[in-house]
C-alpha cells in the first residue's frame, strides 16, 4: 500500500506490509539527506543511523588534470576524526545523555549511529550535528594517528580478519577493496586536516547521505529535527558544493590470484574459497534476485542441512568455525565459504564438489522449498531490534531496494533461476583459494 | 494443574522432572526464543561437560546425524538452534538457544505446531540420544573430541580473549576459578564414548535445569506445548547454587607471554572486596565503579589512556560480578607497553584516591540506566539477567535493578574504589 502524507516541504512515502504489519516511511526533500523511518510500535529502545556513501574504496577526486588520490584509510580516519568537535568530543553529549554511540567504516560507507531508550530527539539531533561539523586540526590528526595505528595492529594480530585480507589482495586486481580499510602505517601518516577536509566537502553532501530512524516517536518529530538541524549547509562549505561522483574502478572478471599461501602464527590451517562476483553494477529488484539467489545457493551448498556439510562435519574437514556468506558492494562482491580445519585441501576439493554435484544433479524441489521456507521464516526477526532493523534499512536504501520487495522476491524465485545463478557465479576459473597457517 | 508463581519479570512453574520454566509473553515479537540452562561445578570434568551439547546434536535416535536435524528446524520455517558452553563463577553451564517462527504470522500453507515441535527436539536431543552398547557413538564422540580440542587450542587467536583468560588463570590459582568453561586438553584426553554416556546420565540426573521462553505466547500456552515433551523422567534436582569460591590475594601475580603478534595486549587484574552474595549497595557500587574506570567512551581509560595519550585504540575494563574481580585491558604497540601500564594504574590509583567527579558519577549511572530500561527490548540479555542474578541468589527484576541503582551514592562507588587493588599482571607480546 502507498500513501502520500500531506506534508508541503517533505515527498512522503510510506508503505505497509500486511504480513509484517509494520510500516516503512521514506521522505525526501532537496537538499536534505533522504530519511528512512519506521515507526517501532512498542519498543523502548530507540536508534538512528547517518550513512554516508564515502567508503574506504573512494580514494579518488576529480577527474583528468584535477585527479588526486587521497591516502588509503582516509575514509575511515575521517570517522574517527568527526567525532572531535570544535569544542568538546561528540561522545561527551551522547554520554550525557545515556546514549550509546559509535561508527563504522566499509569500503562503500560510513555510518555513525546512536541508540538510546530517553532523549532520542536530542540524540539525533546531535548525530545529525556532528556529523555535518567538521573540524580538524593538526593537533587531534596527529593524535588520532596512534590510535589508528593500534587498530591497524589489533586487526593484523586477528587472524580472521588477516585472511579476509589475503583473500582481498587475491581477488582483486585494482579495486580498492584489495586494501585495508584502516590504510597502512605509511598511508595514514600522509594524512592532513588538509587531506579531511577534502575527502569531507566531495563526500559528506546530502545528496550522498540517509538518515534512517528506527524508534517509537511521531514522524513529525523526526522531520522537525531534520529540519532544524539540516535546513543549512554546514559551516565553511564550498562555494558551489557539489557532491563527488561515484566511483568507477575497473575490476576484471578474473581474479588477481588463484592461490595464496600464507604463513600465519596458528594452531590449525585456515581455508577460505570465494568465488568472484561477475555481474557487478545492478541495483534495486535485479540486485535484490541475485542477492536472493546466492544467499539461497549458499545454504543449498554450504548450510548446516547440506550433504556437503554432513559428509565434511563427518570427515572432521569442518568444525565450528566453518561458514559462508556473501559480501559486496554495487561495484564488487564475491562468495565465500571456509574456516578452520586440518586439510585444506580436502576441504577445498569437498567444497568444489558441492558446487559441481549441484550443477550436474540440479537442484530438488525439497531442497528448493525447505531453504525458502527457512528464509521466510528468517524475515520475521526483522522487527524485534531497532538497531538491527536500522542498520537493515541502511543497506537497503544503498542497494535501492525497499525492505518489503523481499518477500515478493523471495516468492517469485524458481529454482531454474539458482541453476543460472550457479553456472555464472560459482566458478572455479573466479574462484580466489587462501591457505593460512603454519 | 501447573502451578505458578512469579520470578521477578517472569512467571515460573516446576515439571514434574525438576526443569523449573519461567515464561513472560512478549507480544511484540513475531518468534518465540527459548533458552535451557543447564549448571554443574567446574572442575576436573569440565571438558566431558564441554563436550556433551555437540555429541548429542551431533546425532540422536530422531536425527541421527547433524545435517537430518538442521533440515527439520529448517523445515520449522528456520528454527535456529545454538548450543554453547559458558562459565559463571565457579559454575559451568550448558546452553541451549532455540528461536522458533510464531506461525500465525506466517502464510497457511506453512503454519504448524513450531513450538510443540521445537520442544520435542530439545527432548529428542537430551532424552533419546544415539547410544550403542552403553556408549555414545564412537565417532560421534572421536569427531567432538578433535573438534573440542581444537577450540581449546585456537583460543590464542583471540588475542584479548586470551589475555583476559590468562590474566583470570593468574588471579584464580588452583581454584575452580580458574577452569575454562571447554576444560582441558588433558582431561578431554582422558574421554571415552563409554564413559562419557555415564557421565552425561549422572550430570542430566543432577544438573539443575533452567527453560526460559519469550514471545508471542502466555506463559500457560508455553507450558501447553513444553509438557508433553519434557516430562520425560529425570530425578528432581536441587536449584539452591553454592556461595562462590574466595580466593585470598598476597602481592602481585605477574606473568608475560611471548607469540607472533604485531601488538601487545595488557590485561591486570583488581580485587576488590565486594562479596557477590551481598544483596546490599556494594555491588551495584562496583558496576558503577567499573563504568567510570573503563565501561563506556566517557570513562577515564577512554578518554585518558586512548584519547589523551594515543596509546590504545580498543581498552575497556570489566567487572566480573560473579567474583567481584575487575579486569583493565587494553592492545597497544609493544613499545608503549609501560607507558600503557603507567597510565591504566595512575587512574585506578586516582579513583582510590577518590577522586571521583560528580559529572563521570552521572553520566555513568545515566548510561548504566539506559542499558537497564533498554533490557525490555533484549530477550536474551534479559533471560541471562534473570539467570545469572539467581546464581547469586538474587531474583532480577528490571525495575528493582534501576530503583537500587538510583540508591547507589558518590560514596558508596569511593568506597569500592579504596578496596580495588592490583593482584595480576598479564602481558601478551612479540616474541
Amino acid at each position: 500500500m502507498r500513501k502520500a502524507l500531506g506534508r508541503p516541504s517533505w515527498r512522503v512515502e510510506r508503505r505497509f506490509d500486511p504480513v509484517f504489519r509494520e510500516a516503512i516511511v521514506r521522505a525526501v526533500r532537496p537538499g536534505f539527506p533522504t530519511l528512512l523511518f519506521a515507526p517501532c510500535r512498542g519498543t523502548l529502545q530507540k536508534f538512528a543511523l547517518v550513512a554516508v556513501d564515502c567508503g574506504a574504496a573512494d580514494l579518488v577526486l576529480g577527474a583528468g588534470v584535477r585527479r588526486r588520490e587521497l591516502p588509503a584509510g582516509t575514509a575511515h580516519f575521517l570517522e574517527h576524526q568527526l567525532f572531535e568537535g570544535e569544542s568538546a568530543n561528540a561522545f561527551d553529549f551522547f554520554a550525557k545523555l545515556g546514549a550509546s554511540a559509535n561508527a563504522y567504516t566499509d569500503y562503500g560507507e560510513t555510518a555513525y549511529h546512536v541508540s538510546c531508550v530517553d532523549r532520542f530527539p536530542e540524540a539525533l539531533a546531535h548525530l545529525l550535528r556532528f556529523v555535518r561539523a567538521p573540524h580538524f586540526t593538526q593537533d587531534t590528526v596527529e593524535k588520532e594517528k596512534g590510535i589508528i595505528a593500534e587498530e591497524i595492529r589489533m586487526y593484523r594480530d586477528d587472524p580472521d580478519s588477516a585472511c579476509l585480507q589475503i583473500l582481498h589482495e587475491a581477488l582483486f586486481a585494482r579495486h580498492p577493496a584489495r586494501l585495508d580499510i584502516a590504510g597502512t602505517f605509511a598511508s595514514i601518516r600522509r594524512v592532513t586536516p588538509a587531506t579531511l577536509y577534502e575527502a569531507y566537502w566531495a563526500f559528506y553532501h546530502p545528496a550522498r547521505m540517509v538518515v534512517v530512524v528506527a524508534a517509537d516517536i511521531p514522524l513529525g518529530a523526526v522531520l522537525a529535527i531534520l529540519e532544524k538541524t539540516c535546513a543549512e549547509a554546514p559551516a565553511g562549505h564550498p562555494r558551489p558544493w557539489r557532491p563527488a561522483r561515484r566511483r568507477s574502478v575497473s575490476e576484471p572478471s578474473r581474479v588477481a590470484r588463484r592461490w595464496v599461501r600464507r604463513h600465519l602464527a596458528i594452531p590449525l590451517p585456515k581455508l577460505l574459497i570465494a568465488f568472484k562476483e561477475g555481474a557487478t553494477g545492478l541495483r534495486g529488484v535485479p540486485l535484490l534476485r541475485q542477492r536472493f539467489s546466492t544467499a539461497f545457493l549458499g545454504d543449498l551448498l554450504f548450510g548446516p542441512g547440506s550433504l556437503f556439510h554432513q559428509e565434511a562435519a563427518a570427515g572432521g574437514l569442518i568444525d565450528e568455525d566453518f561458514g559462508f556468506g556473501y559480501q559486496g558492494d554495487f561495484d564488487f562482491g564475491y562468495s565465500l565459504a571456509g574456516g578452520r580445519t586440518r586439510d585444506p585441501a580436502r576441504l577445498r576439493a569437498a567444497l568444489l564438489r558441492a558446487v559441481e554435484r549441484a550443477g550436474r544433479e540440479g537442484i530438488s524441489s525439497d531442497d528448493f522449498e525447505r531453504i525458502r521456507t527457512k528464509m521466510l521464516g528468517g524475515f520475521l526477526k526483522t522487527f524485534h531490534s531497532p538497531p538491527a532493523l536500522g542498520r537493515t534499512l541502511g543497506g537497503c536504501h544503498r542497494a535501492g531496494i525497499h525492505l518489503f520487495d523481499h518477500a515478493r522476491a523471495l516468492a517469485a524465485l524458481k529454482p531454474a533461476d539458482l541453476v543460472r545463478r550457479l553456472a555464472e557465479h560459482f566458478r572455479v576459473d573466479r574462484s580466489a583459494t587462501v591457505v593460512a597457517g603454519h | 494443574m501447573a502451578s505458578w508463581f512469579r520470578s521477578g519479570d517472569f512467571e515460573a512453574t516446576v515439571l514434574p522432572n525438576g526443569i523449573r520454566l519461567h515464561a513472560v509473553r512478549a507480544p511484540r515479537y513475531k518468534t518465540t526464543l527459548v533458552t535451557a540452562f543447564a549448571r554443574s561445578d567446574l572442575g576436573d570434568r569440565a571438558a566431558w561437560t564441554a563436550l556433551l551439547p555437540f555429541v548429542l546434536k551431533r546425532g540422536c535416535r530422531a536425527f541421527p546425524t547433524e545435517a537430518s536435524l538442521r533440515r527439520h528446524l529448517e523445515r520449522l520455517c528456520g528454527t535456529t538452534l545454538e548450543a554453547g558452553v559458558h562459565r559463571f563463577g565457579s559454575h559451568q553451564i550448558v546452553s541451549w538457544e532455540l528461536e522458533i517462527p510464531c506461525e500465525r504470522f506466517l502464510p497457511i500453507v506453512l503454519r504448524r505446531d513450531f513450538l510443540g515441535e521445537a520442544f520435542e527436539v530439545l527432548r529428542d536431543l537430551w532424552a533419546d540420544p544415539l547410544v550403542q552398547g552403553g556408549a555414545f557413538r564412537s565417532d560421534y564422540v572421536a569427531r567432538e573430541k578433535a573438534n573440542l580440542a581444537a577450540q581449546i587450542r585456537s583460543l590464542v587467536e583471540q588475542k584479548d580473549r586470551y589475555a583476559y583468560e590468562r590474566c583470570r588463570a593468574l588471579m584464580a590459582g588452583k581454584t575452580a576459578l580458574a577452569i575454562h568453561p571447554y576444560g582441558t586438553l588433558v582431561d578431554l584426553e582422558m574421554v571415552r564414548p563409554g564413559s562419557l554416556w555415564s557421565h552425561y546420565r549422572t550430570w542430566l540426573e543432577r544438573a539443575p535445569v533452567d527453560l526460559y521462553a519469550m514471545g508471542p505466547e502466555a506463559p500457560q500456552e508455553i507450558l501447553k506445548r513444553a509438557m508433553p515433551a519434557l516430562t520425560f523422567p529425570r530425578r528432581a534436582a536441587s536449584s539452591a547454587p553454592a556461595r562462590p569460591t574466595f580466593v585470598k590475594f598476597s602481592g602481585v601475580r605477574r606473568r608475560a607471554e611471548r607469540a607472533r603478534v604485531a601488538q601487545g595486549r595488557i590485561c591486570l587484574g583488581f580485587a576488590t572486596n565486594i562479596d557477590p552474595w551481598d544483596d546490599g549497595r556494594a555491588s551495584d557500587a562496583f558496576l558503577v565503579y567499573n563504568g567510570i574506570l573503563g565501561g563506556y567512551p566517557h570513562s577515564r581509560l577512554f578518554q585518558q589512556t586512548r584519547e589523551k595519550e594515543s596509546l590504545a585504540y580498543s581498552i575497556s575494563s570489566v567487572a566480573d560480578r560473579a567474583t567481584g574481580w575487575l579486569f583493565a585491558e587494553a592492545g597497544v604497540a609493544p613499545g608503549n607497553r609501560q607507558k600503557a601500564l603507567v597510565s591504566i594504574l595512575r587512574q585506578v590509583d586516582s579513583l582510590a584516591r577518590g577522586r571521583i567527579e560528580r559529572k563521570e558519577f552521572a553520566l555513568t549511572v545515566a548510561a548504566m540506566r539506559q542499558g537497564l530500561r533498554r533490557l525490555v527490548d533484549l530477550r536474551a540479555a534479559q533471560i541471562d539477567a534473570h539467570y545469572e542474578e539467581g546464581l547469586l541468589g538474587r531474583t532480577f527484576t528490571r525495575s528493582a535493578a534501576l530503583a537500587r541503582l538510583t540508591e547507589v551514592t558518590l560514596e558508596d562507588v569511593r568506597r569500592v574504589a579504596g578496596s580495588v587493588r592490583l593482584a595480576a599482571s598479564f602481558f601478551l607480546g612479540p616474541a
